[in-house]
């Protein structure tokens, strides 16, 4: 009988099913992906399964449970999201995208009370932080919001220091980065329906800045209207997608409007479903987004020992690095030049070698800062096995990459570096030894 | 009549070459998976397929419609009655499906067999020609199987229990470009048929009328720098389905091998994922949609050079352009060891070698092409090389045999290794240091050459180049060094194998200890 239905009506059912809310949709989506074939060749239990999602995900809290034990389980492994060339394929036929842009397109390095708090650092007022809060929304653009701040602390601000500081605090995200291209190398046109009160003029410079190309942008605050109410002001036409991160507020109404979804699972959505070991801000947030745009978005994640060398053994790396150079002392180091430590300090880190004392016996590589823990960092570091020892390696590495690319000038104290880098270390390393020792023996 | 059956656009233009060509004279009808091109796409093919009156009828082949009635996925688990019942559920469907009698037709040419047309022949053992899947593919088998798996793991199980991919005995001939299958293959069914051969001895006015249905137009090449054709390949049949890696791979291949080089792209008609005009600044960009086998019957004046990771389309253009150049898919995974190479080289050119090559655990199908690229001259003068993967262990035998001897440094640790015998060798150290926007990592690599003649050897520590990387943004720099005691010692112990075991079986029996302890305090 199935065979009778047509694979489009077969589709819209299963769009439906998909689009309840934002953990129905994860949840369905990461089903699909993980079998596919299970999916096309037994549809009926495929939408059985489909079904029981619908119903548990609508019960209230069930976005909010810790699904992975940090430093036990592969986040990877549960939580990541598509290849983006998968994530697009369907995408690229398209007559028009939407997207939200702000949580998807382009992550703020910084959270937004900080960001406040650095507004009026720059500019040494008073109570500028909670005033701006206050006053902040969406609705209105941010010369009325201004003119509100001058009014209430009873001096005339502008918003210069603001959109300057706002647009150096913009990461592109790459994987976006990526789709967007995609949508333009196949010749599909964008617009951005953006929920902020900056102007679309300035939106678009800002995108222009991080490497986005998008055709049209509108925002809220120009507009006064909701991203509900542009959307639908919107031409109506067939085969359009609607991309982004927000599902309430911009996916929703867009699959009212019969756009096909492509939903960008934002950052703080995936890692509340992470149990974390306690982190203090400003590192939680670079954290989590480092979490979120680089280890669930890359194909290396697949590797366990990538993922907790990446997650768990890195940022107290990162945090001993930075203490040395902050010393402006070179690398005392008594191993190969080819080694991976003089590779991370030299690249990395802007570090200069220097040779051991006479003393120091050749070969004990971690006469420096890094010794009381080198016990982790060696056994991760110096396996027999090439391809493990490539996965810890690279785990560091791009972590230091990824975390001077997207803090930039926001890097945390060292301290806090230090203090959360080693409650990571202990989250991770009794796993990470016991499975390189599992798997050396094996 | 005589039946066609494919399932890729490489497929399409073979089986419209050999119609119009082998089968010029006979009533042909073509089934197609319809998978081939998005759907908008499909019906504008099939369209354009009727207008040119090449085949009585063209039928699309439903397969999403009949996936709906195998019943279940497979994989290596599935027990052979499933697999069974999941073939027969396809048969009767593709039975079901069909209204026209295929077992009368003159002759079944037959390609990607995994399909339901494939599985139906091959259930009710109808012979057919099996067509290979593309060039130089039938001596690619595990390539072309692991391709299958990938895309549909039911098919492929299916594939395996029938003797899919012109593995069964019912397959009468087995159509493939012999010029483009691998050194050393045969096999008895194997009959040639190129696409470039038949275009070429095709009346003017029918190639004609082929490169128009492709709406083909001639290919100016206006400049007076050589010209290298870039191909492309689809992401989904590499072994790393990952689009960082499949630019870094191709960036660097062109920084390597082509930089010299006017750069033409030609994507594989589905790579339609990477914006070739940002990677590759200034390049022109062929359309994809054209077979890469027409390209020889387009270009006003024939590329200089034809480069590619490991597309299979390449081997249609060698009779083409002055010089080609492959890597195998070994490239796919390992595509750092290219900066390995380039310091190769360089240690080639230093020593001003010219004679004879032996390699030893080496990648020679990746190494020989690159000398080929930078003209090192082989087999000239009875200097005989040792290419070695691995770190100057225990050979003190063997490199007797050879007036030089380079180490590439690939392997991790070895047994054998002595103090005394890294003093011998001049280390040529390979630092690659991405700038920013690079989407490679920074890299540290050694290799270790060996020497004879202490000028040389003079020389090659003295060794200095630097080559900037424009495409992958980057910079290598190529370093000759002497081993002095301290260094000897430092490889020593990071190359000594047993030490490094001992050290890990202290390491394992200390955390298993823990382990235990821990264990025993929780009981």
């Amino acid at each position: 009988m199935l065979e009778k239905l047509s694979p489009d009506f077969i589709l819209r059912l299963y769009n439906l099913l998909l689009s309840g809310n934002a953990n129905i949709y994860f949840h369905c989506a990461r089903l699909r992906n993980a079998d596919r074939e299970s999916a096309t060749n037994s549809p009926i239990s495929f939408g059985l399964k489909l079904l029981q999602i619908n119903c548990k995900d609508r019960l209230p809290f069930s976005g909010r449970q810790k699904e992975v034990r940090f430093g036990e389980e592969p986040l990877f492994a549960k939580l990541h999201r598509p290849a983006v060339h998968e994530f697009m394929s369907t995408a690229l036929t398209a007559k028009r995208a939407y997207t939200d842009v702000l949580g998807s397109l382009i992550i703020p390095r910084i959270e937004k009370t900080q960001f406040y708090q650095l507004i009026e650092n720059q500019l040494s007022i008073d109570g500028f932080a909670v005033c701006r809060k206050q006053l902040d929304h969406a609705k209105h653009s941010i010369d009325l919001i201004y003119a509100g701040i001058s009014k209430r602390l009873g001096r005339k601000i502008t918003p210069q220091t603001e959109l300057s500081l706002f647009e150096r605090c913009c990461y592109a995200n790459p994987y976006m980065l990526r789709a967007m291209e995609m949508l333009s190398y196949n010749h599909v046109p964008v617009t951005g329906i953006i929920q902020t009160s900056y102007s679309a003029a300035f939106m678009q410079t800002v995108l222009q800045n991080c490497g986005f190309d998008l055709q049209t942008v509108q925002t809220t605050g120009d507009t006064g209207k909701s991203v509900a109410q542009l959307l639908k002001d919107e031409a109506k036409e067939t085969k359009v997608i609607a991309l982004g991160s927000a599902f309430r507020h911009f996916l929703k109404p867009a699959a009212r409007r019969g756009n096909d979804l492509y939903f960008y699972t934002p950052d703080r959505f995936v890692t509340q479903k992470i149990d974390f070991p306690e982190l203090t801000q400003p590192f939680r947030f670079i954290y989590l987004h480092l979490i979120g745009t680089h280890l669930l978005n890359t194909q290396r994640g697949e590797h366990f020992v990538y993922e907790l060398s990446f997650c768990c053994l890195a940022p107290f790396v990162f945090a001993q690095m930075i203490t040395l150079k902050q010393m402006g002392k070179p690398l005392c180091y008594s191993g190969d030049i080819d080694d991976f430590l003089p590779l991370l300090a030299i690249e990395q880190f802007d570090m200069r070698l220097s040779d051991p004392p006479a003393d120091v016996e050749i070969g004990s590589h971690f006469e420096t800062c890094l010794k009381p823990y080198s016990g982790v960092f060696e056994t991760l570091c110096d396996q027999n096995d090439p391809e493990l020892c490539v996965a810890v390696q690279n785990g560091v590495l791009d972590y230091c990459r990824q975390f001077f690319s997207f803090a930039g000038d926001c890097i945390p104290s060292e301290s806090q570096l230090r203090e959360n880098a080693q409650r990571l270390l202990n989250a991770g390393a009794r796993r990470m030894i016991g499975l390189l020792a599992k798997e050396a023996t094996a | 009549m005589i039946l066609y059956h494919i399932s890729t656009m490489y497929q399409l233009l073979y089986v419209i070459t050999h119609r119009l060509t082998v089968n010029k004279e006979k009533d042909c009808c073509l089934y197609i998976v319809e998978f081939i091109q998005p759907k908008e796409q499909l019906e504008i093919l099939k369209k354009q397929l009727e207008d040119t009156g090449w085949f009585s009828f063209i039928k699309i082949i439903p397969e999403a419609v009949l996936k709906l009635s195998r019943g279940y996925a497979l994989d290596e688990k599935s027990e052979a009655e499933t697999i069974d019942t999941v073939i027969n559920n396809i048969s009767t469907a593709f039975e079901k499906w069909l209204d026209y009698d295929i077992k009368s037709c003159e002759k079944r040419y037959v390609a990607s067999d995994q399909w339901s047309m494939g599985v139906y022949l091959l259930n009710h053992r109808i012979p057919y020609v099996y067509i290979e899947d593309a060039s130089g593919m039938l001596s690619q088998q595990e390539r072309y199987l692991q391709i299958t798996k990938h895309f549909n793991k039911t098919n492929f199980i299916i594939s395996n229990r029938l003797n899919g991919a012109g593995r069964s005995s019912i397959v009468q001939e087995k159509l493939c470009d012999l010029q483009n299958q691998q050194p050393d293959f045969h096999d008895a069914k194997a009959t040639d048929f190129s696409i470039y051969a038949a275009m070429s001895q095709m009346p003017e006015n029918l190639r004609q009328q082929v490169l128009s249905f492709y709406h083909a137009k001639t290919i100016a090449v206006n400049t007076k720098k050589p010209v290298c054709l870039f191909l492309t390949q689809y992401l989904q049949t590499m072994a790393k389905k990952d689009l960082d890696v499949q630019e870094q791979i191709s960036t660097l291949l062109v920084d390597y091998i082509a930089a010299n080089h006017d750069i033409i792209v030609k994507p594989h008609p589905k790579d339609n994922w990477l914006d070739y005009r940002r990677v590759f600044e200034n390049a022109c960009i062929l359309p994809g949609n054209i077979n890469a086998e027409l390209l020889p019957f387009l270009f006003d004046r024939a590329p200089d050079m034809a480069l590619t990771a490991s597309s299979t389309s390449i081997g249609g253009l060698k009779p083409f352009v002055k010089e080609s150049f492959s890597f195998g898919t070994s490239i796919e995974t390992k595509w750092e060891y290219l900066h390995l190479y380039f310091a190769l080289v360089c240690v080639l050119r230093c020593l001003l070698f010219d004679g004879e090559i032996t390699y030893h655990g080496a990648n020679r199908q990746q190494i020989e092409p690159f000398l080929d690229a930078y003209a090192v001259r082989l087999h000239i003068s009875d200097e005989s090389l040792l290419i070695d993967s691995g770190v100057c262990a225990a050979k003190e035998d063997t490199l007797q045999a050879f007036d030089y001897a380079v180490f590439l440094n690939t392997d991790a640790y070895t047994n054998g290794v002595t103090k005394e015998k890294f003093r011998d060798m001049v280390r040529v150290c390979c630092r690659v240091r991405p700038k920013t926007g690079s989407l490679i990592q920074p890299q540290y690599f050694s290799l270790f050459v060996f020497c004879r003649d202490p000028k040389k050897r003079e020389r090659l520590q003295q060794l200095a180049v630097t080559r900037p990387l424009q495409y992958t943004k980057a910079q290598v720099q190529i370093t000759g060094q002497s081993i002095d005691d301290r260094s000897a010692q430092q490889l020593f112990l990071k190359y000594d194998y047993q030490k490094r075991s001992y050290l890990h079986a202290i390491q394992n029996s200390g955390f298993r200890a823990r382990e235990t302890q821990q264990s025993a305090v929780a009981r």
